[in-house]
């Protein structure tokens, strides 16, 4: 490859710049000068750039960090000492022999990088590394000496298991990482690393098996993350919308997880794992809604007991999702269907309410998506006495004054409550909308109309695709290799094989 | 685009399907009074009807009673004169007993049948009784003075049947297919109602939708054998002796005699003898032939019994004719004497019985 460097000096902020041709194509890169960052960072009261020289030569080399985000043990141990200690760095005349001698191990620390580039090395300082500067070569050595404050590991706060690991994923990238590779000791765990956000700067990292993932999928999501163009990523949805194919579908086509334990078995699986720095969790695709529906209880308990677990949510699922529906169809139009007994008992409880069935649920739907939401705003003490008050007292004194019935508090309480059984919230989230929906198919066209609803469900979820996998796999799948671990948890030594439209390679998991 | 088509097509098919009957049937739950029974007379040239409601409650202990009337040239007519005069809409969805005086069932029940059938909210599993010589409405209102919910008698009236018998044969779907099928000819089972008590009484013969007779309860045991739905019964024999029949099969063949159709019935049972006159009584081989005989000879003249009264009243009360037509021959060989069959029928009886112990009787040794 034949390389010609041109310098080319701008007066602009000082800044020089490098012209590179290579290939034929012309390259600009900014040249590593402390000048220009003492005039950047001139105003910012925690970038430290400063001249040291080292003891005999009095060679000058500038050291670059910020207070705060590095390790200040570290830091003065490790980079600084040896200007004073170190008989090789004492000897250096000049700063090709020093910068040399710093990377060749004189400098106490193993994981130094050589940077040429302006952009990488503030980037890499504003991560939390430390960087030596030497103005006469326009080179940097980038110490990652980071050490900034961060919550120690502890157990997950949607995913807990009474039997399994109590680990949990905490927002730094870098002990995200360490978590994963501590459960995948294998020589194939690729993370590759990226930045997203023009201004954030946010690292993020791509985990996955290189001997059985499908590497288009990589790929994929690489130039998807690649095309996020924006300043900021403070929040999941910020990076999620941008790895989706059908932003406009309700259901959660990217699976999040906090446990560690979990997110090594879809590596396993073949599934592609993104970690973003500042995220306590990490996001796995492809995501299928039968992985939507797993809990890491259900491989820590019996499988039989696994697999009732199992059911149990599903029936929860269907019951969260219809039930508003349903009662408002059966007490509006299809009543015959209700057994006598339970027909005049809704009957008797309903007969001095003024408000129609279908006015009663959405009342009632509402109220408890407003207490859901109220309580999720107010500290926790003063949630849970607000959850008191909202739903039992309330909601008794509604009934006593016959504003609503009884029957309805208990629909409306058990569709709640069996949505809180789903394992993931943002298919929680989805739900909650969704039971909206159909009630009121239901209350334009009794059974005729939830089942137009529940048509029109089951259309829109056939027709989402993840990654190139559909989000009704396994369900859908001809291939029922793969389909002992959907409605049912099989015994684990059924599980031969990964899922199929998701692993490309090596299928098998177990003789 | 194939989307929204997909959608649109969805939304007009309800649309459509919300068309067929006024406004989906939308009613609120609490705007519409459940009829439990309903009484249906003929008095005068006028259909008489009576409604029984439950009101604010499943039971007498929650919840009250309620009566409304209703009369009327036809059905239809008294059914609209119910609706218009009862304060909320009226629904025949929880409908379980339709009871039929004695006034309508001598007129003919095959155009109240039809009415009922016709009926998309009335619950085809109904059951229907006559009410042995007086009108229905007094059971309702009888049941109204003395606040008795008498859904409750006629449930539990329902349920010791079906101990002894398979299924119920008196349906609406029922009935009304077996007057389709065998030309007005049908059973229905009866009660007698008096101070407040029902009594189930057998099986009322009708021909042409109309009362013909009233079978006693051998009889109508005799004709529950011949169709095949006895479950387990009890019999008494002489010398004390009381036996639980259970486990019985029925088979009728019919075969082309020269002069007449042969049907023979195979009945095969297991009895199990559940009391003695004399517990000390030595249960040796000869005297279990003895009863064993004695059941034989009881259950025969059980189904002759059926089978007297049959011939007497000319009303295929066994469901002959589904029997014969299975049979292309014979059915052919009666080409011209479909109707007029039952006096060509013989009958040919056998029995297998199986004898087994009861286990408290210790001395069977």
């Amino acid at each position: 490859m034949r390389q010609h460097k041109e310098r080319l000096l701008v007066n602009a902020n000082s800044l020089s710049l490098l012209i590179i041709h290579l290939k034929g194509r012309v390259f600009l890169q900014k040249v590593i000068e402390s000048k220009y960052l003492k005039d950047l960072f001139a105003k910012s009261g925690d970038v430290l750039v400063r001249e040291i020289v080292t003891a005999k030569y009095r060679v000058p080399v500038h050291i670059f960090c910020v207070d705060g985000l590095v390790n200040d043990t570290i830091f003065d141990q490790a980079i600084l000492r040896p200007f004073a200690d170190n008989e090789r760095i004492k000897e250096c005349k000049n700063q090709r022999e020093l910068y040399d001698a710093m990377f060749t191990g004189m400098a106490y620390h193993d994981f130094a990088s050589k940077v040429t580039d302006m952009d990488v090395l503030i980037q890499g300082v504003m991560s939390g590394m430390a960087g030596v500067i030497f103005d006469e070569l326009h080179e940097a050595i980038l110490f990652d000496a980071r050490g900034f404050d961060k919550r120690s590991i502890s157990e997950p706060t949607e995913e807990g298991v009474m039997k399994g690991a109590k680990d949990a994923f905490i927002e730094v990238l870098r002990t995200n990482t360490a978590l994963i590779r501590r459960r995948i000791r294998s020589r194939y765990l690729v993370i590759e690393q990226m930045t997203v956000g023009r201004v954030n700067r946010a690292d993020i990292a791509i985990a996955y098996l290189s001997n059985i993932v499908d590497m288009d999928n990589v790929e994929k999501l690489k130039k998807a993350i690649k095309k996020i163009d924006i300043d900021n990523t403070p929040t999941p949805a910020f990076i999620e919308e941008f790895i989706i194919k059908n932003t406009n579908s309700i259901f959660p086509q990217v699976m999040y997880t906090q446990r560690p334990d979990r997110c090594s078995s879809n590596l396993t699986d073949g599934r592609v794992v993104l970690i973003i720095d500042g995220m306590p969790f990490v996001y796995i695709l492809p995501c299928q809604l039968a992985i939507l529906m797993q809990s890491p209880e259900d491989y820590a308990e019996n499988y039989l007991v696994g697999s009732c677990l199992r059911v149990v949510r599903y029936l929860a699922l269907i019951l969260t999702l219809i039930l508003p529906g349903l009662y408002i169809a059966i007490t509006t139009y299809q009543h015959q269907m209700l057994p006598i007994e339970l027909a005049l008992s809704i009957q008797t409880a309903k007969i001095n309410v003024p408000f129609s069935s279908a006015v009663e649920v959405f009342g009632l739907l509402i109220s408890f998506e407003i207490i859901i939401e109220a309580g999720l705003r107010l500290p926790k003490t003063v949630g849970q006495a607000m959850s008191i008050v909202g739903g039992l007292v309330v909601g008794q004194a509604a009934v006593e004054a016959n504003l609503i019935s009884p029957s309805v508090v208990i629909v409306i309480a058990f569709t709640g409550i069996a949505g809180f059984t789903l394992p993931n919230q943002d298919l929680a989230n989805a739900v909650r909308v969704i039971r909206f929906g159909i009630a009121i198919f239901a209350a334009f066209g009794g059974f005729f109309g939830l089942m137009v609803g529940i048509t029109l469900l089951i259309i829109h979820l056939c027709s989402l695709d993840n990654y190139g996998v559909a989000y009704l796999s396994p369900f859908v799948d001809a291939e029922h290799k793969t389909h002992k671990d959907t409605l049912f948890r099989f015994p684990v030594r059924y599980f031969k094989f990964r899922p199929e439209g998701i692993a490309k390679q090596n299928h098998r998991k177990q003789k | 685009m194939k989307k929204a088509f997909m959608i649109a097509c969805l939304l007009l098919m309800c649309v459509l399907m919300g068309g067929c009957s006024k406004d989906l049937n939308k009613k609120e739950i609490n705007q519409i009074d459940m009829i439990r029974v309903l009484a249906i007379d003929y008095k005068d040239n006028q259909y008489q009807i009576t409604a029984l409601y439950g009101i604010g409650g499943a039971d007498t202990v929650n919840g009250d009673i309620k009566t409304a009337e209703g009369e009327g040239a036809t059905l239809f007519e008294a059914f609209e004169n119910l609706k218009e005069k009862n304060r909320k809409n009226i629904s025949l969805a929880y409908t379980g007993f339709y009871l039929l005086g004695q006034g309508l069932v001598d007129q003919g029940v095959e155009d109240t049948i039809q009415f009922l059938i016709k009926d998309e909210t009335v619950k085809i599993n109904a059951l229907m009784y006559i009410v042995s010589k007086q009108e229905a409405s007094n059971v309702i209102s009888d049941a109204m003075n003395t606040k008795n919910m008498i859904q409750d008698d006629l449930n539990s009236m329902v349920e010791k049947r079906l101990e002894s018998v398979t299924r119920n044969e008196n349906t609406i779907l029922w009935l009304y297919d077996e007057i389709e099928d065998h030309e007005g000819s049908t059973i229905i089972p009866y009660f007698t109602y008096e101070d407040s008590d029902l009594e189930y009484g057998g099986y009322a013969a009708l021909y042409d939708g109309k009362l013909v007779a009233y079978l006693d309860k051998d009889t109508s045991l005799g004709v529950d054998l011949f169709r095949g739905i006895v479950k387990s019964c009890p019999i008494y024999l002489d010398g004390g002796y009381g036996i639980m029949i259970n486990n019985v099969k029925t088979q009728l063949t019919p075969s082309l005699q020269s002069d007449s159709i042969k049907v023979e019935v195979k009945l095969q049972f297991d009895s199990v003898l559940r009391s003695v006159a004399d517990n000390d009584q030595n249960m040796n081989k000869k005297v279990r032939n003895e009863i064993k005989k004695e059941q034989t000879a009881y259950m025969i003249n059980l189904l002759e019994q059926a089978v007297s009264v049959t011939q007497t009243i000319h009303v295929d009360v066994f469901a002959l004719s589904d029997v014969l037509q299975r049979d292309k021959v014979v059915w052919q060989a009666l080409d011209g004497h479909h109707d007029e069959f039952l006096q060509f029928v013989k009958y040919h009886y056998n029995i297998q019985s199986r004898l087994t112990r009861s286990s408290v009787l210790e001395g069977w040794r």
